[in-house]
């Protein structure tokens, strides 16, 4: 089973929100293309931390069936 | 670069962090009618150890707690004297006292604040069960009328004469660099785990308050002592945490690449096991220490499965694995499909909390004038080892002390009327880091990597003089050759590489107080000193900055309330068989 992290690119402001929020951190802000990076996702906690502390409705999501 | 711009606040209390004891801290300053300021460097109340933890408490409250967790002794006292036996007297004991004597009061008050299912989140709410602690607690710092902002990574303390004036800050959100002008200032950010490779803690906690108040002169003492929790998933694929307080891993079976039940082997039984049982019950969380020992002995004798033991579920009786939410969790989503019916899963211990940390007295005072300090962030309460469930304990009653000292300190000395002269020298550190060459060896990620590996290496379970060596070389090859390229490509990457400048402190403070002590006492096990000495480290070990120089001082623990007995068959020696 996988976790599926998706970040919605047109909703996406780079906030950074998410990233802050993730424990591993599933999530890197790229300094040079300055955008949001999904990395390790089967390290992911699916604690749902992103998306609860994220800035805008719907801009992450983290699919897993649980 | 750089900062967009600056801004000046002032306020009668500064808290920094936002875990249970930031927040606790910031509602009693705000009922003793200080104006607060509570700021975190991340999202408030969402990435610290007191949201990823349980939610487990240790407290003489039979009856309201639930004994599934840990053992709930019936008064306070015999919680008392378990934390001194359990800390093998390097606590501070009238730390220990406040601590067991407050505790019921402190949780039960919780449910004020909107904490519901005090004592049984790990029971009731889905993982990480701290949200029904941190949630609440915000809500009402909100309500009481407190400030609070994000995203604010303190950089440094302001000390002027040797007292505490406030912080600077930089807002990685808007890339404004604040200065706080603080009556008092309370030191609340949490642990360090992250200095581990193996760790049981979010990538977040860095150590950083026990860096600032390094940098500041402050105190610190018994660093170290690292708590390692024994079952972290070590499985490659896998997330690593640890499942505790999972009911279907009680049937869970430690074994070693033979296939033996190693544990027998190293904890004794009979009288002495069941003695040990009356006293703290029979929990995993009360016995870490000698578990997460006993798992890396076996690796170090050569009969672990590569880096990791073997943690066989294959007998957890059917139906266990719905007995509660944390089991339905770890099943689903902590083993995602691994079939633990048929193989074992491989684990092995990660850091959990730091035990020592910045020294304060029971009001929470640090040796510093007008710098406050509770939860992780400080030392002696727990001494040597901790029993599960007095981390949460602690930190809201020494937040609750912090936050009533701080209050009344800035109520008599009030707020500093103007700039602070060391404002200027922190400025310039922050920008020529923001405008440093990109040199690769100054990446902060790589000097975090560097730092987490030779501490896993050298500084973790089983601790030996020459490993210890090498990692002082190594932190100071860090220090030496890579700090000063230090450089952040952004404001926002300031944060990244605060940390890891806080990081390379915090290691070296363990580091050093782990050579120093030449003996094995809780959580601190030297291979080349492996019996308890109370002869000669009935001992702390103090840190203190002297110039550039990390000054350890050793002082005999003041033995006023209860002094040690005999020590056990339990406490002696775990032998490596
Ligand atoms: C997985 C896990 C499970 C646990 N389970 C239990 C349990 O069941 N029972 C128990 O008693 N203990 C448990 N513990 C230990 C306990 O959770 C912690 O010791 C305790 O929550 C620490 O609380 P705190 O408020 O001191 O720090 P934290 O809750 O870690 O909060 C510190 C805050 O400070 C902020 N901060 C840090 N540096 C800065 C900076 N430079 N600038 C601004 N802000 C900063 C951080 O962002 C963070 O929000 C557990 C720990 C872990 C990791
Ligand atoms: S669910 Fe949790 S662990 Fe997973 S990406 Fe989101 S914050 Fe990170
Ligand atoms: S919280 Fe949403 S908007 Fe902000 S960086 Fe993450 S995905 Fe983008």
């Amino acid at each position: 089973m996988k976790v599926i992290i998706t970040i919605n690119r047109e909703k996406c402001t780079r906030c950074g929100f998410c990233v802050d929020a993730c424990p591993i951190p599933c999530l890197f802000i790229d300094e040079e293309k300055n955008e949001i990076v999904v990395k390790d996702e089967h390290l992911c906690l699916v604690c749902r931390n992103c998306e609860e502390e994220a800035s805008r409705k719907d801009c992450i999501k983290v699919d897993f069936p649980y | 670069m750089n900062f967009k711009d600056e801004k000046v606040i002032k306020t009668d209390v500064l808290v920094i962090g936002s875990g249970g004891a930031g927040l606790r801290a910031a509602l009693e300053a705000r009922a003793y009618g200080a104006e607060v300021y509570l700021i975190d460097k991340v999202v408030l109340a969402t990435n610290n150890s007191t949201r990823y933890s349980g939610g487990g408490f240790k407290a003489a409250l039979p009856g309201i707690l639930s004994d599934a967790y840990t053992k709930v002794f019936a008064t306070p006292k015999q919680h008392f004297e378990a934390a001194l036996l359990h800390g093998e007297y390097l606590n501070d004991q009238f730390l220990v006292e406040t601590l067991c004597y407050e505790a019921p009061a402190r949780i039960l008050e919780l449910q004020e604040f909107g904490v519901e299912h005090v004592g049984e989140l790990y029971l009731k709410l889905p993982y990480p069960h701290g949200t029904g602690l941190v949630k609440p607690l915000l809500k009402a710092v909100k309500e009481a009328g407190c400030k609070t902002r994000a995203g604010l990574v303190v950089a440094d303390l302001l000390v002027e004469g040797g007292t505490v004036r406030g912080v600077m800050a930089v807002d990685i959100y808007t890339g404004s660099l604040f200065t706080f002008r603080a009556g008092a200032t309370v030191l609340a950010s949490g642990g360090a785990g992250e200095v581990y490779k193996r760790n049981d803690t979010s990538a977040n906690t860095t150590g950083d308050g026990f860096a600032l108040a390094y940098r500041a002169g402050a105190e610190l003492r018994d660093m170290e002592i690292i708590q390692f929790e024994p079952y972290v998933q070590a499985e490659p694929g896998l997330p690593m945490m640890d499942r505790h307080e999972c009911e279907a891993e009680f049937y869970g079976i430690l074994r070693n690449r033979k296939g033996e039940d190693f544990l027998p082997k190293y904890l004794p039984g009979g009288d002495e096991l069941d003695a040990f049982h009356k006293q703290f019950g029979t929990h995993l969380t009360d016995i870490r220490e000698m578990v997460a020992r006993s798992m890396a002995m076996e690796v170090h004798a050569g009969r672990g499965d590569g880096e990791a033991v073997l943690f066989d579920l294959t007998s957890v009786p059917p139906g266990k694995w719905d007995a509660d939410i944390a089991s339905v969790y770890t099943r689903n989503v902590l083993l995602r499909g691994f079939d633990v019916d048929k193989k074992p899963v491989r684990v092995f211990p990660g850091a959990i909390c730091n035990l020592g940390g910045v020294a304060i007295d029971v009001d929470c005072r640090t040796s510093l004038k007008g710098l406050f300090a509770a939860g992780e962030v400080t030392g002696g309460v727990h001494g040597a080892a901790r029993l599960g469930g007095d981390a949460l304990a602690d930190i809201f009653v020494f937040g609750a002390r912090a936050g009533r000292s701080a209050a009344l300190y800035a109520g008599s000395n009030g707020v500093p009327p103007g700039e602070i002269p060391v404002e200027a020298e922190i400025r310039n550190r922050l920008v020529e880091i923001l405008n440093r060459t990109l040199k690769s060896k100054g990446d902060p990620h790589t000097i975090k990597e560097a730092i987490k590996e030779t501490m896993w290496r050298n500084v973790g379970l089983l601790r030996r003089g020459e490993g210890l060596d090498q990692a002082l070389t190594d932190l100071g090859e860090l220090k030496e050759k890579s700090l000063p390229h230090l450089f952040s490509r952004s404001i926002r990457e300031l944060k990244y590489a605060l940390e890891a400048e806080s990081m390379l402190t915090v290691a070296e403070m363990i580091a050093c107080s782990a050579n120093r002590r030449e003996e094995s006492r809780g959580a601190h096990y030297r291979l080349d000193h492996p019996y308890r000495d109370d002869r000669s480290w009935l001992k702390n070990i103090f840190i203190r900055r002297e110039g550039d120089r990390m000054a350890l001082l050793e002082r005999p623990v003041a033995l006023l309330r209860s002094k040690p007995g005999p020590i056990s068959k339990f406490r002696l020696e775990v032998k490596a068989l």
